[in-house]
This record gives C-alpha cells, sequence and structure tokens, in this order.
C-alpha cells in the first residue's frame, strides 16, 4: 500500500523576475507513484519543476522531500537528498562525450540502474559513447539525460516533457524505461502534454491551470474526467 | 653555415630566446584562457599575479632564506589563497552581470596590487638568483644551451600540457567544462558551482604564480613587470581564440618562436609582430586560431 509523501508541495508561489507565473500549487507525490502534472503551454507545469529544483528567481511556500523542508537546502545539494532532474531541453552538456555525460553526475543512492543494466537498454547510447552529446538525436539526447540522472540513483525523478519532439519508436522506449522504474519502486513526477503517453503510466493526475491546481484524481478516475481534461489540455 | 644570411648559433640563440619568452607566454595565457573559458571573466589582475609570484619567491628568498624550489611550491599556493579571496569576496557578486564589470574589477585589483608594491619596494628591480643547481650552460655544438632557461621552457611545457590534460581528459576537467557550459543546471546535478568557480580562478591565478616565479631569477621583479607582459599574453590568447586551452599553449609557444625569429630578420619589427599577426587572425578568424566558432 503507497501512503507515505515523497515529495509534497504546498502553497508554492513562483516569480521569474517580476513576473509571477505560480499561484499556490498544492501536489503530493506518494513513495512510489508515477504522478503526471499536466496542461497546456505556459501553465505552469515546467515552472513547478523549476520551483523545486530551486531555478525561479523567487519561491516561496512550503517543499518536503520525505517530510524535510527543503526549500532552503542549496541548490547543489537538492541532488543528495535523492531528487533527480530530466529537463525539458534534455540537460545534456554538448561539449562533452556521452560518456563524460554518463560520469559527470555525483552517485547519490542505490535506487537506480547498473550500467549494464543501462547499456542493455539504451545501445545506441553505448555505442556512441566518444562521440560528444552534441552530435547526437534528440532522442538518443533524451536516452542519455534519463540514464545520467538512472546512474545517479536518486528514489524521485522530475521528468519534463519527455516524449515532445520524439519519434514514436524513442515515445515507446521511453514508456517502456517508465515502466520498468515503477517496477523497481522509483517515484516519479512526469510533466506532460501527451495524455496518450501518460495515461499509461500515471497512478495519479494533477491538472494545472495559469499557474493553479484546478483538479487532481487517481488513475481509476481517469475515464470519469474525459472532459476535464480536454477543457485543460485543450484537446 | 648560415640561413637567412645569418650565423646557425646566433639564430639558434634567438630561437631559444623565443622559446623561453614563449613558455611565459604560454603559461600565462593558459591562465588566462582557463580563467576567461570556464569563468567568462577577463582577468585584468593577471599581470599583477605574476608580478605578486616574483615578488613572493623574492621576499621568501629575502626574509626567510628559502630556496627556490621550496618557493616553487608555495608561491602557487600564495596565489591561489590570495585570488580564491578576491574571487569569493568581489569577483562572485558580479556572476550574471556584463564581463566588462569583471575586467574593470580585476583592472582596479591591479592597480592596487602594483601601486602597493612600488610603495613598498620602489620601482627599480629587485635581485633574484637561479638555483646554483640550474646555472652554466651546455654546448650542444651549434649553440649554448643555459640550463636555467632550458628548466623553465620544460616546466611550461609540462604544466602547459598537464593542465590540458586535466581539463580535457579528466573528470574534474569534464566537471568544469559541465559547469561552464550550464552552470544553474549542473548546480540542480549537485555540482558545487561556486567552489568550482573559485577553485578555477584559484587555478589560473595559481599558473601566473609559476611564471613569475620562474620569471624572477631572468628578468628584473619590478612592480610593473607584469602590467609590460600582460598586454602581449592578452594577444596571444585572441590569437589563439579566447578560452581555448591548446589555442594558448600552441600560440604562446609559436608567438614567441616567431618574435625571437623577427628579431633575427627585422628586430626593429620584434616588438609588433604578435600584435601585427593578432589583427591579421582577427581579420580572417575572428574567433581566433582555436577559437569554437572559428
Amino acid at each position: 500500500m503507497i501512503e507515505e509523501n515523497c515529495l509534497a508541495l504546498s502553497d508554492i508561489h513562483g516569480w521569474y523576475g517580476e513576473s509571477k507565473a505560480l499561484h499556490g500549487i498544492e501536489i503530493n507525490v506518494k513513495r512510489g507513484q508515477t504522478v503526471a502534472l499536466m496542461g497546456r503551454n505556459g501553465a505552469g507545469k515546467t515552472t513547478t519543476l523549476r520551483a523545486i529544483t530551486r531555478q525561479l528567481t523567487r519561491t516561496e511556500g512550503s517543499i518536503t522531500k520525505d517530510g524535510q523542508d527543503i526549500s532552503a537546502v542549496p541548490r547543489h545539494k537538492l541532488a543528495y537528498k535523492g531528487i533527480g532532474f530530466v529537463p525539458e531541453d534534455r540537460g545534456t552538456y554538448n561539449s562533452l562525450s556521452v560518456q563524460e555525460n554518463l560520469k559527470l553526475l555525483p552517485k547519490v543512492g542505490n535506487s537506480g540502474m547498473s550500467i549494464d543494466e543501462l547499456h542493455s537498454f539504451f545501445p545506441n547510447i553505448q555505442e556512441r559513447r566518444h562521440a560528444p552529446a552534441g552530435t547526437l538525436s534528440g532522442g538518443e539526447q533524451q536516452m542519455l539525460a534519463m540514464a545520467r540522472v538512472l546512474l545517479a540513483g536518486p528514489d524521485l525523478i522530475l521528468l519534463d516533457e519527455p516524449t515532445e519532439g520524439l519519434a514514436p519508436v524513442f515515445v515507446q522506449k521511453i514508456a517502456e524505461l517508465l515502466q520498468d522504474l515503477k517496477k523497481r519502486g522509483l517515484t516519479i513526477l512526469l510533466v506532460e502534454q501527451n495524455m496518450l503517453f501518460t495515461r499509461k503510466l500515471a497512478d495519479h493526475f494533477y491538472m494545472i491551470e495559469n499557474g493553479l491546481v484546478v483538479a487532481d484524481f487517481p488513475a481509476e478516475e481517469l475515464s470519469e474526467n474525459e472532459e476535464l481534461i480536454s477543457r485543460v489540455l485543450g484537446v | 653555415m648560415e640561413i637567412f644570411g645569418i650565423s646557425v648559433p646566433a639564430l639558434a640563440g634567438q630561437l631559444l630566446i623565443g622559446l623561453f619568452n614563449g613558455a611565459f607566454y604560454a603559461l600565462l595565457s593558459l591562465g588566462l584562457a582557463v580563467i576567461f573559458g570556464m569563468l567568462r571573466i577577463i582577468n585584468f589582475a593577471h599581470g599583477a599575479f605574476y608580478m605578486l609570484g616574483a615578488f613572493s619567491a623574492y621576499m621568501l628568498s629575502a626574509y626567510l632564506e628559502a630556496s627556490f624550489w621550496v618557493s616553487l611550491l608555495i608561491v602557487p599556493l600564495i596565489l591561489a589563497a590570495l585570488a580564491a579571496v578576491l574571487e569569493r569576496s568581489m569577483l562572485q557578486r558580479l556572476a550574471g552581470l556584463d564581463p566588462l564589470y569583471g575586467l574593470l574589477l580585476t583592472f582596479g585589483f591591479a592597480l592596487i596590487l602594483e601601486g602597493g608594491m612600488q610603495y613598498v619596494f620602489g620601482v627599480a628591480g629587485q635581485p633574484y638568483s637561479p638555483p646554483a643547481s640550474l646555472s652554466g650552460a651546455s654546448n650542444l655544438g651549434f649553440m649554448f644551451m643555459p640550463h636555467y632557461r632550458a628548466f623553465v621552457i620544460v616546466v611550461s611545457l609540462i604544466v602547459c600540457f598537464g593542465t590540458w590534460l586535466l581539463i580535457e581528459r579528466t573528470k574534474i576537467g569534464s566537471i568544469l567544462r559541465a559547469a561552464t557550459e550550464n552552470p544553474s543546471l549542473s548546480e540542480v546535478f549537485g555540482l558545487n558551482v561556486p567552489v568550482l568557480i573559485t577553485a578555477t580562478y584559484a587555478f589560473g591565478a595559481a599558473l601566473a604564480g609559476i611564471a613569475g616565479i620562474m620569471a624572477a631569477p631572468v628578468f628584473q621583479v619590478s612592480p610593473y613587470m607584469g602590467s609590460n607582459l600582460i598586454i602581449v599574453v592578452f594577444a596571444v590568447v585572441v590569437i589563439g581564440g579566447m578560452g581555448s586551452i591548446m589555442g594558448a599553449i600552441i600560440s604562446g609557444f609559436a608567438l614567441g618562436l616567431v618574435e625571437g625569429l623577427t628579431k633575427v630578420i627585422y628586430s626593429e619589427a620584434s616588438n609588433v609582430v604578435v600584435f601585427v599577426i593578432m589583427a591579421i587572425v582577427l581579420y580572417f578568424r575572428p574567433a581566433g586560431l582555436f577559437g569554437k566558432d572559428a
């Protein structure tokens, strides 16, 4: 039975410079859950992840990880709290080789995959380990970004639109990987607009509009909320 | 035997001097390239760090009777500590602002250091003897090779290529390059970027310190020895490509040789040849010979 909160955001307000983008976000991610944060472009999904990872000009509210307040933890120590982050633009370092990217992050836990498991999951990464990351395709860069964070071994992964702009073959690969990670008990906060991708993965859904959560429901209630989803996502 | 109408011993001697000067250009431009490449700071205090390296060696010798070898170990640490204090207390506050602010701050810092040393020691050069074990010269048949000059060239080569290996081929180097490429994301990934920045700046200053102590036995130890050299070194960095480690090393040695050769062929041009080359390089390759946008 999943009960314990791994990540809890309470009354989060966030700013880019003088512009306020989050207006009191409330999100609970229970240990072992995959939680989807969904909304249109500009709704505040990525900004919410940036608030967690302390990349906004100003953030107010409470962010707890495993019950411990992390709002004042220095940014470089967040990873050591077991938080892994795969940003929207993949965040791969183009001037570094694939192998250098993979070895870059400090080891913060053991909840990820071993290097052998990763190589079997991402054979392209193994084959291109000496190539500069900037020469990889978008799909390969996404694989690299995921592999890199898994090697670090966090128990919570923040994933920002992992399927954006990817060919179906890569989307399928990422879905398989996330299913595998779920089985391993990793906690995932997934920002997405692709409902087809998310509905097979998420245990709980948060719908966000104008920097505010407008609804949340478990996966079992997905069909009852189709109208709301259509309205929020504009599909 | 003659080349360009000049005897081989005379030509070889000038090329050796060129290579010797190039060793200093390479060491100093390497420090500048490391600091600019990693931190985007145009470090005008670099010449003052070089001067302080020489003065530190002089003071360690004069007041504590420390040998050249002891100074060679201690002086880079002194310079690194001073640079770390400067970076932590002042330069760090300029993060995210136009690089011009860093340039002005380091330029002001250089003026303070030079003025302070002039106040204490005056403008006249201070003597500093090379270590006895490196005195004398060897006859190579076609020229005499002073041992100390050979030592400087070898140490410079080792330090330069060691630094290149450190930055391009080790995990520490990849961490530094990652922190340069995307500092805020690197922090989210668990890299302590502020400490890396301080360490990089301190390392660059330590390189200037090594150059300073090696210069002390040959050039006059004076408050303005750095400011006389730093303009040429900036030209070397621009020719190599701002921020390019290998560019700084190769350009440093190559331009030292070109300068030496010019002294033989047309000595009147030897003081400007580096700047002429800089103008030509900037015209055809604005990012420098090894710059990333070249």
